[in-house]
Formats: structure tokens, C-alpha cells, sequence
């Protein structure tokens, strides 16, 4: 038997937990600072550290976690596979290789990405190659082929590793340092800049997503049924395609591409709230920020001093969270036979 | 309401549909026999819009298909698959409502209306009970059933079903064939029924139409196409007939233990 759920309480739950997270994070870190820093006119190193380091990575983290869950989400429901994640067509290894060339080239800055820096920009320059790449492989009558998608993806995604590899064999000491740093995936950030880059990618992924909210649904019920019942099926796939292909890119772009986040939160929303996108839409921006802002917590402050990427913190968590489920879900549906 | 004229499809060469043409009438039940790979599903495919029909080929209320877009031809003809969409994500109830798609505004908003439309058409198939159970924990006719339903709540004047009797057992076959009457009675919704089932077309179908290798071989009421003669051409093989003891229609015996010497 399904377990009865109330989606309502849920997401209120989600919510409660996305304002903890909001007025909580800011204030954990090395450095303590507490509410009472910010107004008694407190050390303008504290002030700084606050608003030029902490809020932003907050924004930042928010903004990254529900655009790679909303990407997730996207792709598990074009592929009709629970297992797609926002890094399955190879996305993040295009992003890898553009990062790659910038720091070969010397055109990226020094170790800590700045706002002003030309690795971004790389970045998304070598994810948009796969993506396009792959769309003109993929383009099939008027629709988009998924099964070709998903194979041409998964071949395009070993090349650009191999590439990735190549330059680091060729590159220098420090150079490699920085790739596989950039590998890693990070929320470090000075200023508001990579995370107002990702707003505009965001919101516009949002907007589509929810208009088209009832033919995702319908998607996910087959292609006979959901062309039988109206959805213009081609359409639907390329503007989904597309959304979650951006969503992906401007996040990796920013942050390096963070792991499991696009798989275990999508998950999550499925199993509490059901299967209906409106709900899953509204759950990504809710938990899905706040759960990396979350990870990205732990991740700096649980081994003493040293900041981990939050990137190895999302794999460390996610990696057996989803195992979990798999075998909750596998005695669920063995319960039910 | 559907008027097929002169379509064929011949995808990568092999000739599928050839120079099919039929109708069906508003209100009307009309089924669909013939072997397998007899093209009976793809003319189906077509009119539902899962494939594409070339222009000046298929018509619903009069107007042409490929002039339509998706969600107007979606009010006008409703379409169950086979049940092999076993992995259907969602509960029956949702499976229902989502059913109400072309009828709602651009923003997607549902109404009350659409509520009690998949209330009713639930209610109307007897699975009002299951409505919070997932559709991958139903069994085999209880699916059938939910994707019956959904196609009555899409509130289209034509239904269009794909062997919907199939993995059933001979009262599971009653039911449903029961159920479409009665959304015919009660909706005055035309059916357009593909089955192997020529006993049950031939008691409730109005009209019956035989396919063979992507042709028309016969259409005109059941004692004009249930007889030994068409049936021959149509499967090839020879049928041992007989007249149902009520209705008087002609029924298909089995042949094993039938035959002479």
C-alpha cells in the first residue's frame, strides 16, 4: 500500500526548514558571528565577512540547489528514469573541458573564483557545446529522439572526460591543482555576481516548467497517452530539454558540477508529495536550496578548519541517502505484491 | 464524427495501411477485427493523434486532423491504449483527472467541473473505491478500467480503444463491453473498438469492420460480416458459426472438436 501522504503538510514542513536555513546559515562558519554583530556596530571584518562572503554563498547555494534539483527532476521525467541526474548527458564533462581550456590558456584567475574571471564563462561555453551538440544528434522529424539523446550523451560525456584527462596530463602542477579544485564543486564565493548570474536562468526554468506542469504530468504517463490527450509531445520535449540543459550549465558554471543534489532531492519530493510536477516545482525551490545550503554547512564547518567543497559533502550524504531508498522502496513494492 | 478516407502508411517501405476508409457516426459503436498486423491499432494510432495522418486523410466532426492542434482533436476523440503502461507513476485518481488536460485553460488551472467529471466517470466504471491506489499496484482489468475512465472524463464525442479486453476473463470481457455501452447510453459517446473478440463485437457493435494486411475486406452490420465466408478471407482459415440463442447474431464456435471425420 502506498503511504498516505499530505503533500500541504509537507511542504509547509519544507518551508519552515528553507526559513531556518535562510536566518541560520549566515551565522555559521569559522569566524562566529551572531545577530548582534550586525547591528550594534560590530567589527567592519565581521560585517564584511557577513555580507560580502556568507550572504552571497547563502543566495548562491539556494539559487544552485533548486536549479540542479529542477534539472534533475526535468530529466528524470523527459527519459521517464529515476536515474537521470542534471550531469547524465555530459554536461558538467563539456563544462570540465571548458575549465580545463580556460586554465591551460591562463586565462583563469587565481585559485579562488572570483567574480570577475573568465572560468565561468569557459564553463559555460563547453556546456553549451554539448548541448548543441547533442541536439543536432538527437533532432528526429520534428521531435527529439530520447533513446538517441541519451546514448549520444553518455558517448559525448566519455569524450569530454578523456579530453579533460588529456589536459591535465599536459598541464602543469598547480594547473591540475586547480582542475580537479574546480572538479570538486564549491559554493565559495566573493560578492553577488555568480549568484545573480544564475537568477535570471532560474526563474526563467521556473516560469516554463510550471506552465507546462500538467503536460509533464501527462508525459510521464507514456507518449500514447500524453499525445492521445492533447500535449504537443515534441515541443513539450525540446523545451525540456533545453530548460534543464541550462538550468545544468549556468549551476556548473558558477559552482563546478555538484553531485547528487539532482538526484536525491527530486527523489525525495516524489516519495512525500507524489508525482505531480506542480508539487514537485514547488518542492525544489523549497528543499532543494536549502539542502545544499545545508551540506554546504557541514561541509565547512564538521572537519575542524579545513573547508571542504560541499560538492564531496553532497556525494558523502547522497550516495547512501539514495541507497536507502532504493531499499525502502524495494520493500515497499515487495509489501504490496 | 470520424471519417477516415483513403489513408495509408507505409513507414520505411512496408505498406501498414492501404487506402483505408471508413466512418463512424455520431453515437455510433462500430468495431474493429481482424488477424494480427492487419494495421487495426495503427489506423487507431492515427485517429488518436499518436501518429501523425497525412492531410485530407482523416477527419473528426467534419474537420480536418492535421488542421487541428492537439488539444482541440483531443476534445473530439479519446483514446485507451493497450494496458502496457504498467509503470504509470500516478494514483487512479490522478490518472482520471489528469484525463481533463484539453478541457482546461492555458494556465492549467482544474475546476470544480473537472472534479466532478472525473467523479462521475469514475463512479460510472465502478473504481470510484481505488482512487488513492497506485496504478502499478492494479490489476490487469482494473487498469483497463482507469484508463476507461480517464477517457470518459476527457468528455470527447468519440472513444477510441485498443483491445481493451485483453488478459480478461470471460466476466472481465462482459464488464467492459457492458461499460462501453453504457458510456455510449448514457454520454451518447461513438465507439471505435479494435478486438479479437467477434462474439462480443457481434452482440454490441452497430457495425464491424474486417481489416486484412492494411486493407478494408468488409463493413456493414454483423450478420454481414460475421459469416464463414468473410471471416475466411479476412484470418484465412475456416470459422464454424452459429446464432446466439437471445439476440439471434452471429457467434464463432470453436473449431477443435467441430470438425467432420
Amino acid at each position: 500500500m502506498a503511504p498516505v501522504r499530505r503533500p500541504g503538510r509537507t511542504l509547509t514542513a519544507f518551508f519552515l526548514f528553507f526559513l531556518a536555513v535562510l536566518f541560520a546559515a549566515p551565522f555559521i562558519g569559522p569566524e562566529s558571528i551572531g545577530p548582534g554583530d550586525l547591528f550594534s556596530g560590530g567589527s567592519t571584518t565581521r560585517l564584511f565577512i557577513f555580507w560580502t562572503l556568507r550572504v552571497p554563498r547563502l543566495l548562491l547555494g539556494l539559487f544552485a540547489g533548486a536549479a540542479l534539483s529542477l534539472a534533475g527532476m526535468s530529466f528524470q521525467t523527459l527519459f521517464r528514469n529515476p536515474l537521470a541526474t542534471p550531469f547524465t548527458l555530459g554536461v558538467s564533462s563539456g563544462a570540465a573541458f571548458g575549465v580545463s581550456v580556460a586554465v591551460l590558456t591562463g586565462l583563469s584567475g587565481g585559485l579562488m573564483m572570483s567574480s570577475f574571471e573568465a572560468t565561468p564563462l569557459f564553463a559555460l561555453g563547453g556546456a553549451f557545446l554539448v548541448v548543441i551538440i547533442l541536439y543536432r544528434l538527437a533532432r528526429s522529424g520534428s521531435g527529439l529522439s530520447t533513446l538517441h539523446l541519451l546514448l549520444a550523451g553518455v558517448a559525448l560525456s566519455y569524450f569530454f572526460s578523456s579530453l579533460l584527462l588529456f589536459a591535465q596530463y599536459a598541464a602543469d602542477f598547480t594547473q591540475t591543482f586547480r582542475m580537479v579544485r574546480w572538479l570538486m564543486g564549491n559554493l565559495e564565493t566573493i560578492g553577488y555576481a555568480p549568484a545573480l548570474a544564475l537568477l535570471p536562468a532560474l526563474l526563467y526554468g521556473v516560469a516554463i516548467l510550471l506552465i507546462n506542469r500538467r503536460e509533464l504530468d501527462l508525459l510521464l504517463c507514456g507518449e500514447e497517452i500524453a499525445r492521445s490527450r492533447g500535449v504537443p509531445v515534441d515541443y513539450l520535449r525540446k523545451q525540456l530539454y533545453f530548460v534543464a540543459s541550462i538550468l545544468t550549465a549556468v549551476t556548473v558554471a558558477a559552482c563546478g558540477p555538484i553531485g547528487f543534489v539532482g538526484l536525491v532531492v527530486p527523489h525525495v519530493l516524489r516519495l512525500l508529495l507524489g508525482e505531480s510536477h506542480g508539487k514537485l516545482i514547488a518542492g525544489s525551490l523549497l528543499l532543494g536550496g536549502p539542502f545544499l545550503v545545508a551540506c554546504d554547512a557541514v561541509a565547512r564547518n564538521v572537519v575542524g578548519g579545513s573547508e571542504l567543497p560541499v560538492g564531496i559533502v553532497t556525494a558523502l550524504l547522497g550516495g547512501p541517502f539514495f541507497l536507502y531508498l532504493l531499499i525502502c522502496r524495494r520493500r515497499r513494492s515487495a509489501g504490496a505484491r | 464524427m470520424l471519417d477516415v478516407r483513403n489513408l495509408s502508411y507505409a513507414p520505411a517501405g512496408a505498406l501498414i495501411l492501404d487506402h483505408v476508409s471508413l466512418s463512424v457516426g455520431k453515437g455510433e459503436f462500430v468495431a474493429l477485427i481482424g488477424p494480427n498486423g492487419a494495421g487495426k491499432s495503427t489506423l487507431l494510432r492515427h485517429a488518436a493523434g499518436v501518429l501523425p495522418p497525412p492531410r485530407g486523410t482523416l477527419f473528426l466532426d467534419g474537420r480536418d486532423r492535421s488542421d487541428l492542434d492537439a488539444r482541440t482533436a483531443a476534445r473530439i476523440a479519446a483514446y485507451v491504449p493497450q494496458a502496457r503502461e504498467p509503470d504509470i507513476p500516478f494514483t487512479a485518481g490522478e490518472i482520471v483527472l489528469q484525463a481533463r488536460y484539453p478541457r482546461l485553460s492555458t494556465w492549467g488551472r482544474q475546476t470544480e467541473e473537472d472534479r466532478r467529471r472525473a467523479a462521475a466517470a469514475m463512479e460510472e466504471v465502478g473504481i470510484d473505491a481505488m482512487a488513492d491506489r497506485v496504478f502499478a499496484t492494479l490489476s490487469g482489468g482494473e487498469q483497463q478500467k482507469v484508463l476507461l475512465a480517464a477517457a470518459i472524463a476527457q468528455d470527447a464525442s468519440i472513444l477510441l480503444l485498443d483491445e481493451p479486453t485483453t488478459f480478461l476473463d470471460p466476466p472481465g470481457k462482459d464488464e467492459i463491453f457492458r461499460l462501453m455501452e453504457g458510456a455510449r447510453r448514457r454520454w451518447g459517446i461513438a465507439l471505435l473498438v479494435v478486438t479479437h473478440d467477434i462474439n462480443r463485437a457481434s452482440v454490441c457493435a452497430d457495425r464491424i469492420v474486417a481489416l486484412r494486411e492494411g486493407r478494408v475486406v468488409s463493413d456493414g452490420v454483423p450478420g454481414e460480416v460475421a459469416t464463414a465466408g468473410v471471416l475466411r478471407e479476412v484470418y484465412g482459415s475456416e470459422f464454424l458459426l452459429a446464432a446466439h440463442p437471445v439476440s439471434g447474431r452471429p457467434m464463432v464456435l470453436p473449431r477443435i472438436g467441430g470438425e467432420e471425420g
